[in-house]
This record gives structure tokens, sequence and C-alpha cells, in this order.
């Protein structure tokens, strides 16, 4: 019975994504001169040469982490909404532990910016989690709120104490040193090699959730806490433990954002990150595989939409627009297991 | 045709499968006679408040004809089966709390005086119905205030106030004391007596002999045979009910002079909002020995247990566990010792709907080194011990990763055992382990426990249902208001009334009535 609900979640997934591609095309019919020329550059230019193709793996690197970080917490039922807070404060302590720590040996300063950046994200998660477990506070406000800070404080910092003043009219830090840099994989795929930390994390968060004692835990009590706790398990620990792994993924893509692409700490580089994050995560049903191939989806619809604004008259907003059906058409199909279940709970209720 | 008797409710080869697919009624055929009490009798899911649903027009049927007193008739609502003459008494009640006994059953079918209503000659008529039947009410009294029985007796007097001449119980004695039910039963004959026809849906073949006239089973949805209760016996219809005999109940062995395993001290528990819900309560269970709590429920014993499992601390008293002081202990810490629960809410506590049989067998004991080395999860183990409980308890499931949700009220209820009683315990808490199961599940589950008591287990069993205490006990504590205010051997001189009376009233009046 499980494996037929898992088979149709994938069919209706793959359903959604094939109609909102095509009602986007119908969009392009719609309002653009050159249509053909525009879908094309949408859909198949993406994967037409190298150059394109790197760059839908860079883009699809950090979305993978967010996206796992958002999974982690929707799987043990708690909603993470501060992946975009985590994500800065990832990435604003990479820049800050790669620009004022270079006294340290080069392989130890690489780890230590790495860790820099996961502590700061798990910290400031754990924040929201504690605050969940020990005053039952509502860890969405929290998140949510935690958000605003972590974008205002670090453009604050970037923009006072710790501004490049080369920077000319950006606000940003200085460059972090060439050897932190991320180097490209191969002379073909000159991708930065985040992407190898990412999928290592997919198959880690992957052992996490489906073959370890703690992701059972965290299963359990994301389906019923009260059967999670009258069965002994500690409640608080599995929902700060929970908010640390996904603030530490979190962390870790602002991390690899900075080392990757960015080289710096840009004010508000990212706005859309965390957004992207629960979707991923919600589209993918909390599935580190589904993480992986839905993120991959979204990073090629961006390189797609770029391609198409810069060579035809229709903008790469449209991706937007395509998101927003898929994300229509797939949480309306997940209410229908809400519903049954509903059903189910007056059924019971019924007859006892 | 005998005009006398005529049949007022006639069901004609009725159907009824629910949009989700599930087939609630197929081929049904159901006859009441003018005036006699009918008792429609099932296990749980045989179709029975379908039927009656149907009947009463909230469901509308797939197939099939529906006669009363002859005519033929379709009812799209409970108004217009009202307005011809029926009425039903639902398992939950449907009352105002906040209004008056009167109100309440005006409520709909005010008489009014021009534009006033006219609250006199409604209660004339109330008081009129209340005396002719025996159904006792305070009319100027809130609802909120009264006992569930009372409750019960507002929602019979409002069919009756609606001028119903054929009235439908669903399972009435499901929430009443012996003594309730005896006044319920009392009230129903004069009914009767009266020329109204009932129909008494239940699955307590007690009150199917005690009480009606004729009693028509239902199996799966199908009419397996109507019967003049005179004519048979309970052996024949829980026959009929489940389809084989009942296996006989397993002999109890002996045990003589177990060590005490389970005490609990001079105990006081307040609830959440401070109230004093468990009162110096002190008892011992040995080795070998069932100690059943018999009380009506909200008297402390949800208080009683949340403070032995450690969801809620003890203002006073201590709980000792094999001679060790566990007052207090943290959940977690109870769950580990070899301690069997079974929660008396089987789908928020007791299991997760949503997750696997085999992932709801291991709550407790997935980090025991059984099933994991380290921070690994063997889930092929896991699985493959599930399939292993759900053979050795027979259990009805698709396999073992089919949702507990998917499975009935029966089977989920034998998940739970299963798990508890599979960890070997020393002691056994049982609450209401059989509440809202069917006959066979019962059956089953009743052994069981009677199984680990003669394999020495200590089980303290708590339950509303009287004949579960008195069957399976071997001393039963009566708790009354969070005290318990008697405890007795388990012998024959112990009777249903006398634990009745005192659950009831405590132990300043045991020979008074109710209020």
């Amino acid at each position: 019975m499980k494996q037929k609900l898992k088979n149709t979640n994938i069919l209706s997934t793959v359903l959604s994504i094939v109609i909102a591609v095509l009602l986007g095309c119908l969009l392009i019919l719609l309002v653009s001169d050159e249509p053909l020329s525009a879908i094309k550059s949408l859909l198949v230019l993406p994967l037409s040469n190298t150059f394109y193709m790197n760059n839908i793996i860079n883009k699809v690197t950090p979305l993978i982490l967010v996206g796992l970080s958002a999974s982690v917490a929707f799987r043990t039922g708690l909603f993470n909404m501060g992946v975009q807070g985590q994500f800065y404060i990832g990435a604003f302590m990479t820049a800050i532990a790669g620009n004022y720590l270079t006294g340290l040996p080069k392989g130890l300063h690489i780890a230590v910016v790495f860790l820099a950046a996961v502590c700061g994200g798990v910290i400031y998660a754990t924040v929201a989690g504690a605050l969940k477990a020990y005053f039952n506070i509502n860890e969405v406000v929290t998140t949510l709120m935690l958000n605003y800070i972590a974008t205002l404080v670090t453009s604050g910092m970037t923009n006072s104490y710790f501004r490049d003043p080369d920077s000319g009219g950006v606000i940003r830090m200085r460059y972090i040193p060439e050897y932190l840099e991320f180097k490209e994989i191969s002379s073909l795929i000159t991708a930065h090699a985040g992407i190898l930390i990412a999928l290592a994390m997919v198959v880690l968060v992957y052992f996490l959730m489906k073959h370890s004692v703690l992701g059972y835990r965290m299963e359990t009590v994301g389906q019923n806490k009260v059967f999670a706790q009258y069965g002994g398990l500690n409640i608080k620990l599995i929902t700060i433990f929970c908010f640390a792994v996904s603030g530490g993924l979190s962390g870790l893509a602002g991390s690899v954002e900075v080392l990757g692409i960015h080289r710096s700490f840009f004010d508000d580089f990212a706005s859309g990150m965390g957004g992207d994050g629960l979707i991923i995560a919600l589209l993918a049903s909390n599935h580190p595989a589904g993480v992986l191939l839905i993120s991959f989806f979204f990073a090629y619809l961006k390189v797609g939409g770029q391609i198409m604004q810069q060579n035809t008259d229709v903008s790469r907003e449209l991706v937007l627009i395509i998101q927003v059906i898929m994300i229509m058409l797939i949480s309306s199909r997940m209410l229908t297991p809400y519903l049954n279940k509903r059903k189910f709970a007056k059924e019971v209720k019924k007859n006892g | 045709m005998d005009t006398d008797i005529q049949n007022v409710i006639e069901m004609k080869d009725m159907y009824k499968i629910y949009p989700n697919g599930t087939v609630a009624n197929s081929g049904v055929n159901f006859c009441v006679k003018k005036g006699e009490i009918h008792a429609l009798v099932g296990e749980n899911g045989a179709g029975k408040t379908t039927l009656m649903k149907v009947l009463f027009g909230l469901e509308e049927k797939t197939k099939g004809a529906v006669y009363i007193s002859g005519k033929e008739v379709n009812f799209k609502s409970p108004k217009e089966a009202i307005a011809n003459g029926m009425g039903m008494v639902h398992q939950e009640f449907m009352l105002v709390p906040s209004y008056t006994v009167a109100q309440n059953i005006a409520l709909g079918n005010e008489k009014t005086k021009k534009i006033f209503c006219d609250r006199k000659s409604e209660k004339e008529q109330m008081e009129k119905i209340s005396k002719q039947f025996g159904l006792a009410a305070d009319f100027d009294e809130p609802v909120y205030r009264l006992s569930v029985g009372a409750k019960q007796r507002i929602e019979i007097l409002k069919v009756l106030y609606n001028n119903a001449k054929i009235i439908i119980l669903d399972e009435p004695t499901a929430v009443l004391t012996p003594q309730e039910t005896e006044e319920l039963f009392c009230s129903l004959r004069l009914m009767v007596k009266d020329g109204y026809t009932i129909v008494l849906i239940t699955h307590k073949i007690k009150e199917v002999m005690d009480i009606s006239d004729s009693v028509t089973v239902l199996r799966n949805g199908q009419t397996i045979k109507t019967l003049k209760t005179g004519e048979t016996n309970p052996d024949e219809i829980t026959r009929l009910m489940i389809g084989r005999q009942l296996k006989p109940k397993r002999e109890r062995v002996e045990c003589k002079d177990g060590k005490t395993i389970f005490e609990v001290s001079h105990l006081n528990v307040m609830d959440r909002r401070g109230a004093l819900k468990v009162r110096d309560m002190s008892f011992a269970i040995k080795a070998g020995e069932i100690f059943g709590i018999a009380g009506v429920e909200g008297n402390g014993q949800s208080e009683l247990i949340d403070a032995i499992i450690g969801f809620l601390k003890p203002s006073s008293g201590r709980i000792f566990y094999n001679g060790k002081d566990i007052t207090g202990i943290s959940t977690s810490d109870f769950r580990k010792e070899s301690i069997g629960y079974i929660p008396d809410d089987r789908n928020l506590r007791g299991s997760s709907l949503t997750q696997s049989v085999a992932e709801n067998f291991i709550i407790c004991s997935h980090n025991s080194g059984k099933f994991n080395k380290g921070p690994y999860l063997n889930w092929k183990e896991v699985r493959k011990d599930a399939r292993d409980l759900i053979a050795e308890y027979e259990i009805k499931a698709d396999s073992e990763t089919a949702l507990v949700g998917s499975m009935s009220g029966g089977n989920v209820q034998k998940v739970i055992v299963a798990r508890e009683i599979s960890k070997k315990p020393n002691l056994l808490i049982a609450c209401q382990p059989t509440r809202g199961v069917d006959i066979s599940s019962i059956e089953y589950i009743h052994n069981k426990i009677i199984e680990q008591r003669n394999e020495g287990t200590a089980v303290l069993l708590i339950s509303a249902e009287l004949t579960e205490i008195m069957g399976l006990s071997d001393k039963i504590g009566m708790l009354y208001n969070g005290e318990l205010v008697a405890v007795r051997d388990n012998d024959d001189s112990v009777t249903e009334n006398e634990i009745g009376k005192y659950i009831l009233n405590g132990r300043q009046n045991p020979s008074g009535t109710e209020e």
C-alpha cells in the first residue's frame, strides 16, 4: 500500500511538472513574437553546450543543500522557514573566517571556514529549535523573524565594519584569499567543486532519514508527536537536533555559494534562496533523491530562463510562473491524502 | 395480511457503497413489526449504523427500497424522516450544552403563540411525556451540568416530543452504568406498551436477550438472519455475528504467593489545572495477578496512569516497580523497563496511523540493539520481526509495510497488544484494552491478557466495562472520584450491581440511588 502510494506520488509529480511546462509554453505562444525560438531557448538550449550545462550544475548546488535543509525539518513535522537566514549567516561566517583568519595554515584555514559556516547555521537555527522545544513557541514565527534579523544584521555589518573599501558602489566584503576558492572539477566540467559536497550531503541525509535510528525518531515525531512521546522519545532533543541539522545544511549552502561563486559576501545576494529550498522540499515530498531531481529541474529552468531573456523578447520571470503553476498543482495533489486522513478520522469516530 | 402486526419498517435488498469504495451494506433485508423492540446486532463494521443512517435520511442509499408502514419512502434528509414519525438517538449526543433541558428538547420544534415562544405549553407537554415513560429530567437545568445518563434521557425526550413513533437508538448503553441501563430499559418497555416501535443497535448480546422481541444479525454488510429472541440463545447470536463459535476462555492457573511486582502507596495526583484527581490511592499487584480498577471514566483513571508512566508528577505518594522507587520517572526511562502499557487512546497514544505496522512495532525497541548497530537501523531485521509478530498475533494486515491507519480498530489494538506483550513484560498496564473493538478481537485480547497473567506477569487492568473487569480480574478495586472506595477479591460473591453502586456513589452511600 505504501509502495502504491509512493508510485502515484511520483507519477503525479511528474505529471504536474509536465502540465506546468506545457502551460508555460502556451503562455509564451500568447505573449511572444518569436515563440518557437523562446521555447527552444527555455527547454532545449540549456543542454546545447558545456557552458550552459556547467552553469546548471553551479545553480543546482545551493538548491540541493537548501532543499535538503527544509526537507529534514518537514519530515520531523517542523517548519524551518528560516532557511534564508541560516543561509546568510553561513555565507557571512564564511566570508568573515575567510578574510580575517588568514594567519592559519592553508589546510586548516579551509576546515575552519567550513566549520564556522556550518556552526553559524546550526546555532542560528537552534535558537528557534530551543524556543520551540522548551517554550513551545511556534517555529514558523521565530524562524521568519530570525530571517529579518539575519538579512539586516549581515547587511548592516557588510555596509559598515566589514565593507571592502575598494568595493566601489557595491556593498560587499573583501574577496577571500584565492586558495579558499573552489576549483573547477576538470577542464571539461568547469563547474566548481561544491556540487560534490552537495551530492555527498544527499547521500548522508538519505542515510540519516531512511536508515538511522535518529531518522526513525524524527519521522515518528513528525507523524504523531503524542505517540512518540508515549513511546519514550525525547521530543525536545529531537526538535533541537532537527533544527541543528537543518540549519547546518543551510549554512553549508551559504558557504558553498561564497566559496564557489561570489568569493565574498554581498549584501542580500540571494534573496530567493530560502523560498526555493522550501518549495523544492515540498515538491520532492521530502525525499533526498527527489530533492536532487527537483533542484536540477529548477536550475535547468533558471538557466533556460536566462538564455530565453538574452535571445528573445520573453523575460525570465516566466520561469517563476511555471514554478508557481507547479506548486499549485502539486500542493492540490497533496490535499488528497490530507482529505483522506480526515475522512478516515471521521470514520474511526463513527464506528468506534 | 394481518393489519395488527404489520411491518412498520421494511428495507429490501439495501446496498450502500461509499464514494471511497467501502461497501457498507450489500443486500440487507430488514423488517420491524409495529410495537416491538427490534435489536440490530453485528460486529463493528457490519453495517448497522450505515443502515440506520440510510433509513433516517442521513445517507443516501445506493440501491434498494424502504417502506414505512407499507408506503415506499426515500428520505433525503433527517427532516423528512422526522416528519414521517421517525426519531434517532445518536451515539454522540447532539445537545447545546449552554441551553437548558427544556430549550434543548424544544429546539427546532418550538411551540408559538403569535410570534413568541410558548415555553409554558412546551413544558407541559414535556412533563407529560417525562412522567408517562419514567424519563426524569430537570427542565431548567443547563445541559452541561448533566450526567451522561441524563443527557441520553434528554435525547429520548426530544425524540418523543417531536412525535416520533419509530425510535432508533444507536448503541445507547455504551456510556451507561448497569443501573442506568436498567432504567433506560424500563422506559423503553413502557414506550413499547404505548405503541412505539424501537430499533436498538447494539453489540452487547446480554442486552439483546434482556429486552428485545426480535433480533436481526448483520455480518459484512449482509443480513445473516432475523430471529425471535425467545427462540434463540446468546451462543447462537454470537455464532451468527462472528460466523463461528467463540473459543473457550483460557484456563487460569493459580499462582501461589507471587512476589509483589508493582505497588502504589498513598498516591495523590493533580491534573494540569491543579485539581486533585487521584486521592490517597494505595494498592499492590503480585506476579500472576490481575488487578482490575472499575470506574466510570473521568474518575481519575487517566491521571493515575499519567502519573505512573511519567506524564504527570504526583504531588505526593510513591510508586514502586520490582521494589524500585519509580515515582516521577521520565517517560523515556519508564519505557525502558520491561513494562507493557496499552493506552486507552489507541489512535493517538497507542499507534501512529500514518506509519507502517513495522514502524509502530519498534517505537520502544528500535534502539535496544536488536534492530540497530549504533546509529544504523536494520530495516530488514525490523520487517522480519514485524512479519513474525503479525503472524503470531493473528493481525490482519496486507503486509508489514501497510499503514496502521488503513486497518480496522480491532487490528490496530492487536498491533499495540502485540508490541507491548512481545516485550515480555513483568508488569502489564492495560487501559480500556478492548474499547470499541470487535468481538473476535476482544476474545483474543482477553485471552492474551490471561495468558500473560498465567506466565507470572502482574497486570493492572483499567476498564469502564464491568463485564471485562469481572471476567479478567483476580482483585477488583472500585474507583470513585479518585479514590479506591473498596477492594475485593473477585469471587462469586461480587456482583455487577455491587460494583455499580460503589463506582456510582462511593463508599458513603453504597445502597442509595443516583443523585
